[in-house]
């Protein structure tokens, strides 16, 4: 049977250094290359002749921007306008990078953590320094809960900054975890089929089950696909809406 | 007025009673509640969200113990101190977000009770279901 980590594997296409860093061109940087041509195309095609009734790309460009302006606006308030663009961003580079994964022979690559942690952490620094420049010293104020006693702050405080500082380890598992997972079921799944098939007689007979069952678990992945974006997207307004108002 | 063949599924424009309207809005208002479909991908979404972070706060706050052990020449004592605030850190989260569901929960309820109330109303209905 197929080892059902291959798909996982990085493969060098190109060398590339910067100084000392090895910054070789690879099957990941090539399907987020490639990512990004589907969203450029996904917004030239809705965008290149807006109409007052959209027509269909319109319509789906303009439900998945409101979409995520509807988030925003739930979860933050007006003060979360400015940050629309980069929370869209993430989410539409995460869906569609979900999605190009479940093609047949393609990469994913959200599955590798240092892709998902690199968006964790970048979230993080964004908002801590988005904090910082708002409320200054203030900020911290977020580990102390209103109306706590003395007495219990010993314990809470720091379970709030353990809590806290575990955001971008949460934020970049979650989606690892998904879609690393899922990818590894439907290629343990797939390769039951073939296995069951090339065993011959009455094993043959069962192969059907499987591809069944991968079918069904290939429905499920592009639920999660979409899910595990907008959750990202989601804890992304959650976290900054802490940032910008503290107490709420 | 006749209704036009093909448009015998649209209410009938001359019985503009009230009562009619009401009563097609209700009917209206149910066919919105969401489908199962969207029940399940929104528990999806909320599942998945605090299954992690109870593992992941466990993990950093072991971690930091272990650092500072090192750091101070305190092994083991502030790695296991800090490992349960990490577990109580995890839990102390999923209490949180249970809380607020309830209370959104609770809030909906209120709102399907009484159409139409007031913020302000609303506000004091659910106070008084916290006392109670």
């Amino acid at each position: 049977m197929a080892n059902p980590l291959e798909q996982f594997e990085i493969k060098r296409i190109a060398e590339l250094g910067v100084g000392e860093l090895d910054a070789a061109f690879t099957n990941a940087s090539l399907f987020m290359l490639i990512v990004l041509g589907l969203i450029l195309a996904f917004f030239w095609v809705g965008s290149r002749n807006p109409q007052l009734v959209p027509g269909r790309w319109q319509a789906a460009l303009e439900s998945l921007t409101g979409f995520i302006g509807q988030m925003v606006d739930e979860n933050i308030g007006p003060k979360g306008r400015a940050f629309v663009p980069f929370i869209f961003s993430l989410f539409i580079f995460i869906l569609v990078c979900n999605l190009v994964g479940l093609f047949p022979f393609s990469f994913t690559v959200t599955s590798h953590i240092a892709v998902t942690f690199a968006f964790a952490a970048l979230i993080f620094l964004i908002c801590v320094f988005v904090g910082i420049a708002r409320h200054g010293l203030h900020f911290f104020s977020l580990f102390v809960p209103a109306n706590t006693p003395p007495i219990l702050l010993l314990l809470i405080v720091p379970i709030e900054l353990i809590s806290f500082l575990s955001r971008p380890l949460t934020l970049s598992i979650r989606l690892f975890a998904n879609m690393t997972a899922g990818h590894i079921l439907l290629k343990v799944f797939a390769g039951f089929v073939i296995s069951l098939g090339a065993a011959g007689g009455a094993l043959a007979v069962l192969a059907p089950v499987p591809f069944a069952m991968t079918v069904a678990f290939y429905g499920l992945e592009l639920i999660v696909a979409v899910v595990q974006a907008y959750v990202f997207a989601l804890l992304t307004c959650i976290y900054l809406n802490d940032s910008i108002n503290l107490h709420h | 007025m006749t209704v036009p063949k093909g448009f015998s599924h649209l209410p009938d424009p001359a019985d503009s009673s009230t009562e009619a309207f009401d009563a097609r809005l209700a009917a209206a208002k149910a066919k919105a509640a969401p489908e199962p479909r969207a029940v399940v991908v929104s528990a999806l979404a909320r599942g998945t969200r605090h299954a992690v972070e109870i593992a992941a706060t466990t993990l950093v706050g072991a971690g930091i113990g272990w650092a500072l052990d090192r750091w101070l020449g305190t092994k083991p004592w502030l790695f296991l101190l800090l490992l349960l605030l990490g577990v109580a850190a995890g839990f102390w989260n999923l209490l949180k977000a249970v809380n607020a569901e309830t209370a959104a929960l609770k809030r909906a309820a209120a709102e399907r009770d009484e159409p139409g109330s007031t913020g302000e109303h609303q506000t004091g209905a659910s106070r008084s279901d916290e006392q109670g």
